[in-house]
């Protein structure tokens, strides 16, 4: 099935936006970024009623408003109507894409998740088994650490630490054995549903025996937590954050942290961990505990602005990806010396990978956690 | 390029405003022909009139004005508006000569509105007449010029003039509600006065600050405010401007609105005589301290520095500033400062604690009420002594300028600078806001000869005009522009001049309005 | 119901000499122009409800043919030179969230969007000034100046789509204008280029009299004179207090009467609201009290003790007046909601005939009853729901703000409806002695009215237009310049002056 329809069930919210006077588009990285009327929340979607009631025709142009969208759900903290302009999108992205007219890049990211699992095109398991002895690869009922395709093939410094931190604190946990290490949203972001509802299908049954499932990359556990019950394959109430489970683990073992006190450090909030998810402190208590001194932006928590590493966005729009990483650095005021630390491999990745100076570093809590545990 | 005013215009100009309202007599000519420009008094005190008006023309209701000037316009005959001739740019003068259209007939109220507190005058009412009647009726423009007594509302509105209680109630600019105003083509318009409206530019600002260039204010309507309950003082001293300009930017930054705020520095501070020690059982508030110029009188003709200031002229003239600046420098480190506050009485008393506060903490020595009553009751002092400084090839003049806070310290420095080169100077603070405020130079020069007095006046005034725009403040504060200061118009605003070419090309086709004035050639 | 379908929309290919002359000018730079159909289909036009109601017909944009995406103040030059070179109109866009019209764009013109042009260029925090950009988004403003300790005191419904430019070209007030006064009163000094591509920068002086204050010329110009590219304006210290407190009157003409003593006592609340009857019902309802006649909520804010001084002085005030006092709840709720009501437009104008609008006006206390009746009642006939509340007021006067609801009798007669009640409303306001418009600006829905308004002075901005823009392209057929009113207003309030006496 390949028509229109698909839109209809998202008609109040088109309808909405197209008639609202654009009271979330400060809130819009992509529209912050490119300050074109168009990629304004209100301008993508009267794009999308516009396609919807047949007035404009789906072409590159068209199908590139689709994704000038982060997910970052930003603009839903500035809707009364809490609109998710995300999922309209997302429901037009689907309608490019069975259409067979979305953009070269996405049928590539798609075709990559497809093959590996994963957005990086190559296969992770390997590298991720070489990364951790074999005892956390059995399969059982115990914690399973999902650590995300991010974190194994960017960030395996930080994995360890994470494995070496959780270990010093006595938790046992597994990591998961299949070549399925993304939960999969790259594939709703680029707008194959039906393959983000078998590799869902393939992830469930990873994870199926594990008793807890602890996510590093928020983007994964929003995606199980959030869309994998829709499409029929909810892990039945499993499925943490890291922050979370970090936390928890660290506040009885306080009195080991060493005080790192005199250190400061940037908080960036990943979008998915604070606006799907609603995880504002813990990692703030985390890095509390740890000694360290937060700098915080004027836009945080909740009301974090998204640093352009999500959806599809960078994917298809790199360089004004990495323009809006940097302008999210630059609210932080001087980076040098003060580490940028996020809960987000993702966003680490795409922040390191955006900076302008390269004197500023790039780190995940948990970093900063094994230097407190005296973890390498 | 004038035109000759020939009988036939006469008879014209008369069946229009009345026979007796067109007048060529000398003695009205004589009188209409300058303002209160001091250059102009250093001439006249030589006998040198050099700009006459042909007729003056005194219309008695602005549909005689709009006649008048659709009259002068057809006929290409220079108009100069004029009515106290208080000003002091020389913006009255008639400087192509033609008709002097005096508006002071025009000084009705036609209406108080207790309603929404707004009251409807003609422009040539007086201001102090036009003061008392509202106070008769319960209200206060809250517009007090040194000038007051002897300028008029047209005045105030076209030159954009500041009243000693600005820090409260505004500037003129901010009190107009709406304008009447008689055009070169014959018509009398009027604004339709409301609140405020986003309808469009706002033509009062065209007008206010016009001088007459672009036609001729007849009425107008401004806001009115309560007579205040109650007053309360307050007189500090402290040791430097710093602290005392800190201490206003501070209560005026954190909400307060005194209505009279004045700081004067050293040399000022020194002359009004507030450092002087008070006698044993002395009413401070009774005395009768010396005003402003009287020392600086004392200076230039006699007393303590007769002896080497007559040397010093006879050394040449360009020694004399130096020499009374650095003398001027050995004046107490102190500077005066009044605060008067006005309203509920329980208002009051809370602005002045308040006030009080910040002051303590910028180190000023509290002083009492006395000084700030004394001054009130002087206000306007200052006005009455300034022509006796014209003798002996001297002059005196005052140049009020404005920054914003940030640039303020460059301001003074560079203005007082430029005028020390030639002149023994001081000054004052008596217009402050919460982004900045204005100061207020008093200058004193002289020449070995007339010739050189004027040749000095000029340089003193091209040079501090100069440098204050320089500095990034205005060139004016509430004095205005008129034919003195035309020529930093552009410096000031650039291309933004061409507004007023463009309003000036609209209103005034035939060039016949005030030429010569704010620039415009 | 849901909307027409509509036909597809054409989109010309802009006019060869446009596109070659874009392409040159802006050949190190291409990025920055676009002629894409999915631009030109969303910038068409502002938030003009009449215009989202063409947009619900499915009725395509008039223009624009090209759009400059403007990143600095070069690319503004080079647009307006273009302008003038090929002689196309050009429309001044940032935020695009005026309600009357005044960013429509006609057929062939060139669009310049200015929301690239956003820096924060300067918090002069000893002077409490800020420069900053036009195209800065209202919000994203305030945090900059909350985050360095300051505030701007200007807080508009639209605070979350406007932009600084947009708020100065059409005159804004914010709910706090009762305190901080509307932009007008903000702003110190302007940067702006001209229609002959000047760049002009008016002095940045606290005050001056050095001749006429030009920059009141281009505030509320709506782009006829100039795009606005910066400006430096007055900022506040982040009040260290709030009061909050809320007062129920017996009648609409007490409570008018009270707000005006209250200003008319040289207090200065920073938030000043009544609801008429109709509209302290629907408060009423959401704040789940009985509240009888008509609310009236108050916030003072600044320095502690002034702040507390005034909350005293303006609820005896209220108390003489007969108010009695509702404590706090009504207006930390309005507080707490007081940009919802820009979000109603969404839930209204999807369906088909239906009509939603504002309209703000504004007189002198003495003409205020006349305005209320009056536009109230020509508001009243052909509409569903009329809400008044008045939200900003004066020593001398203050605005109301109407609120309407309409549904036509079919979505065919929807436009002429909704043309009918600005026309009855906005005769009346004039009749009354008010203003048309005290915060909106004028865009082309009041154009007639503004030329009614202001009659020889509107022949004065006519000629000073001419000369400035002698070819007419800056934002062509905004502010009512090219228009002849239709019939002389009748004047109820102007009197004239008393005869002279002999």
């Amino acid at each position: 099935m390949s028509d229109l329809r698909i839109l209809d069930d998202f008609r109040k919210e088109i309808e909405y936006c197209t008639f609202c006077p654009k009271m979330c588009r400060f809130s819009c990285p992509v529209a912050e970024t490119e300050l074109r009327e168009t990629v304004t929340p209100t301008g993508k979607q009267t794009i999308v009623h516009l396609i919807h009631k047949g007035a404009l025709p789906l072409t590159d142009e068209s199908v590139e408003i689709f994704f000038k969208c982060t997910g970052c759900l930003h603009c839903q903290e500035y809707c009364l109507h809490e609109i998710d302009v995300p999922r309209s999108l997302e429901a037009a992205r689907t309608y490019a894409y069975r259409e067979g007219k979305t953009l070269p890049a996405v049928f590539q990211l798609a075709e990559r998740m497809r093959r590996f699992g994963n957005p990086y095109g190559r296969a992770l398991l390997p590298e991720l088994r070489k990364l951790a002895p074999e005892k956390y690869f059995q399969e059982g009922a115990g914690i399973v650490l999902y650590p995300g395709a991010h974190l194994i093939a960017e960030r395996s410094r930080t994995l360890r630490r994470l494995l070496g931190v959780l270990a010093a604190l006595g938790v046992e946990v597994f990591l998961p054995n299949a070549e399925a290490l993304s939960a999969g949203i790259e594939l709703l972001d680029a707008g194959d549903r039906e393959g983000f509802a078998g590799h869902a299908a393939k992830v469930k049954k990873m994870l199926e025996k594990a008793g807890e499932v602890v996510f590093a990359a928020p983007q994964d556990a929003a995606a199980a937590r959030q869309r994998y019950p829709e499409f029929g394959q909810a892990l039945g109430g499993k499925g943490t954050t890291l922050p979370e489970f970090l936390l928890a683990h660290l506040e009885p073992a306080k009195d080991r942290l060493k005080a790192l006190s005199g250190r400061k450090v940037a908080y960036h909030d990943p979008c998915s961990l604070v606006r799907r998810l609603d995880v504002v402190e813990a990692p703030r208590k985390i890095l509390e505990l740890c000694g360290v001194q937060i700098v915080e932006a004027p836009w945080k928590g909740r009301d974090a602005n998204c640093c352009g590493a999500g959806g599809a966005y960078a994917d298809v729009f790199p360089e004004d990806a990495t323009a809006m990483a940097r302008k999210r650095m630059e609210e932080f005021g001087s980076l040098r010396g003060v580490p940028l630390v996020t809960a987000s491999p993702r966003c680490e990745c795409h922040l390191d990978g955006a900076k302008a100076d390269e004197g500023i570093q790039v780190l995940d809590v948990v970093d900063i956690v094994a230097e407190s545990l005296g973890v390498n | 390029m004038s035109v000759q005013v020939t009988s036939a215009h006469l008879k014209t100009l008369r069946a229009i405003v009345g026979d007796s309202h067109a007048t060529t007599a000398e003695a009205d000519l004589l009188a209409n022909a300058r303002d209160n420009w001091p250059q102009t008094i250093i001439q006249v005190r030589a006998g040198q009139v050099e700009h006459l008006p042909a007729v003056v023309v005194r219309p008695g209701s602005a549909e005689e004005v709009a006649k008048v000037l659709a009259y002068a316009s057809h006929r290409k005959i220079p108009v100069t508006p004029y009515a106290a001739g208080s000003g002091v740019c020389g913006g009255a003068i008639p400087l192509q000569g033609g008709i002097s259209l005096d508006v002071k007939r025009l000084n009705r109220i036609l209406e108080i509105d207790k309603v929404s507190q707004i009251v409807r005058a003609e422009s040539g009412i007086n201001g102090e007449k036009l003061e008392r009647e509202l106070n008769r009726a319960g209200f206060t423009l809250g517009h007090f010029p040194s000038s007051i007594y002897t300028s008029t509302l047209g005045g105030w509105i076209v030159t954009r003039s500041a009243g000693q209680m600005s820090s409260k109630y505004g500037k003129i600019e901010d009190m107009v509600e709406s304008l009447e105003i008689a055009l070169a083509d014959g018509r009398v318009v009027r604004q339709r006065t409301v609140p405020a409206r986003a309808a469009g530019p706002d033509w009062r600002a065209l007008f206010m600050g016009s001088e007459g260039t672009l036609g001729v204010v007849t009425s107008a309507a401004l806001k009115i405010h309560r007579f205040p309950e109650g007053r309360a003082f307050a007189s500090y001293l402290f040791g430097d401007l710093h602290a005392g300009l800190e201490t206003f930017r501070e209560i005026l930054q954190s909400g307060l609105r005194p209505a009279v705020m004045r700081l004067y520095d050293e040399l000022d501070t020194f002359l009004a005589g507030s450092s002087r020690r008070k006698k044993e059982g002395e009413e401070e508030t009774r005395q009768n301290p010396p005003d402003l110029f009287e020392p600086l009188y004392e200076l230039l003709r006699g007393s303590v520095f007769a002896r080497p200031l007559q040397f010093l002229v006879g050394a040449g003239a360009s020694l004399l500033p130096g020499m009374l600046n650095r003398v001027a420098g050995l004046v107490p480190k102190q500077c005066k400062c009044v605060l008067v506050f006005e309203g509920s009485p329980d208002r009051c008393a809370l602005e002045k604690d308040l006030a009080h506060e910040i002051a303590l903490r910028h180190g000023a020595r509290d002083t009492g009420e006395g000084p700030a009553h004394h001054w009130l009751e002087r206000r306007y002092a200052v006005s009455y002594r300034q022509q006796v400084v014209f003798d002996n090839f001297a002059f005196a003049d005052t140049m009020e300028v404005a920054a914003t806070w940030e640039k303020l310290p460059r301001l003074y420095l560079s203005v007082r600078e430029a005028l020390s080169r030639h002149c023994l100077v001081m000054a004052h603070f008596s217009h402050a806001y919460p982004d900045g405020c204005s100061i207020y130079f008093t200058f004193v020069g002289a020449g070995i000869n007339r010739e050189a007095a004027q040749s000095i006046y000029r340089r003193t005034w091209d040079e501090a005009l100069a440098a204050a725009v320089q500095a990034g403040g205005t060139f004016a504060h509430h004095h205005g522009v008129g034919v003195h200061k035309g020529a930093f118009m552009e410096k000031e605003h650039g291309a933004a001049m061409e507004f007023l070419r463009a309003a000036k090309g609209v209103l005034d086709p035939s060039g016949v309005l005030n030429p010569g004035k704010l620039g415009l050639s | 119901m849901p909307s027409a379908v509509a036909a597809k929309w054409k989109f010309a290919a802009p006019p060869k000499a446009l596109a070659a002359a874009l392409a040159e000018k802006f050949s190190d730079r291409p990025e920055r122009v676009s002629t894409k159909p999915v631009d030109r289909a969303i910038y068409g036009r502002d938030l003009w409800p009449r215009e989202l109601l063409r947009l619900r017909q499915g009725i395509p944009p008039e223009g624009p043919a090209a759009i400059v995406l403007a990143r600095e103040a070069r690319d503004v030059s080079d647009a307006v030179s273009l302008a003038r070179e090929l002689s196309i109109p050009l429309v001044p866009y940032s935020g695009g969230s005026g309600v009357c019209g005044g960013a429509f764009s006609v057929a062939d013109s060139l669009l310049v969007d200015l929301k690239g042009l956003n820096q924060i260029r300067r918090i002069d925090a000893k002077s409490g000034l800020v420069e900053a950009e036009g195209g800065v988004n209202g919000e994203k403003l305030e945090r900059e100046l909350n985050h360095a300790g300051f505030t701007l005191g200007h807080f508009p419904s639209s605070i979350y789509c406007s932009t600084l430019g947009g708020w100065l070209a059409a005159r804004s007030a914010g709910q706090l204008s009762t305190k901080y006064g509307k932009i007008e009163d903000m702003v110190v000094s302007l940067e702006a280029v001209l229609p002959d591509g000047s760049l002009i920068r008016t002095p940045e002086v606290p005050r001056s009299s050095a001749g006429p204050d030009f920059k009141q010329l281009l505030v509320g110009s709506e782009g006829t004179l100039g795009v606005i590219i910066a400006a430096t304006l007055r900022i506040h210290r982040y009040p260290e207090h709030r009061e909050f407190f809320s007062f129920a009157f017996p009648t609409w003409d007490a409570a008018c009467g009270a707000v005006r003593e209250v200003l008319q006592q040289d207090l200065k609340p920073a938030v000043v609201r009544l609801y008429d009857e109709a509209d302290t019902q629907i408060n009423a309802a959401h704040l789940k009290l009985p509240i009888k006649g008509i609310l009236g909520v108050f916030v003072s804010e600044g320095e502690k003790r002034l702040t507390e001084f005034e909350a005293r002085a303006v609820g005896k005030v209220c108390e003489a007046a007969g108010g009695s006092p509702l404590g706090e709840a009504p207006a930390r709720r309005w507080w707490d909601h007081r940009y919802d009501v820009s979000y109603n437009l969404s839930k209204v104008l999807p369906n088909a005939g239906m009509i939603l609008d504002t309209m703000e006006v504004a007189a002198t206390w003495k003409n205020l009853p006349a305005l209320y009746a009056g536009v109230r009642a020509a508001l009243s006939k052909g509409s569903m729901m009329v809400l008044c509340h008045l939200s900003h007021a004066y020593l001398t006067g203050a605005s109301l703000y109407f609120s309407v609801v309409a549904r036509a009798k079919d979505e065919a007669s929807v436009l002429g409806h909704y043309d009918g009640l600005w026309k009855g409303a906005l005769d009346a306001a004039l009749e009354a002695g008010g203003t048309v418009s005290h915060h909106h600006g004028v865009g082309r829905l009041k154009g007639l009215w503004m030329v009614r308004e202001h009659e020889a002075f509107q022949e004065l901005f006519a000629g000073v237009k001419e000369r400035l823009d002698p070819k007419g392209l800056f934002n062509p057929g905004n502010l009512g310049l090219g228009m002849k009113p239709s019939k002389p207003v009748k004047r109820a309030a102007a009197k004239k002056p008393k005869k002279r006496k002999a």
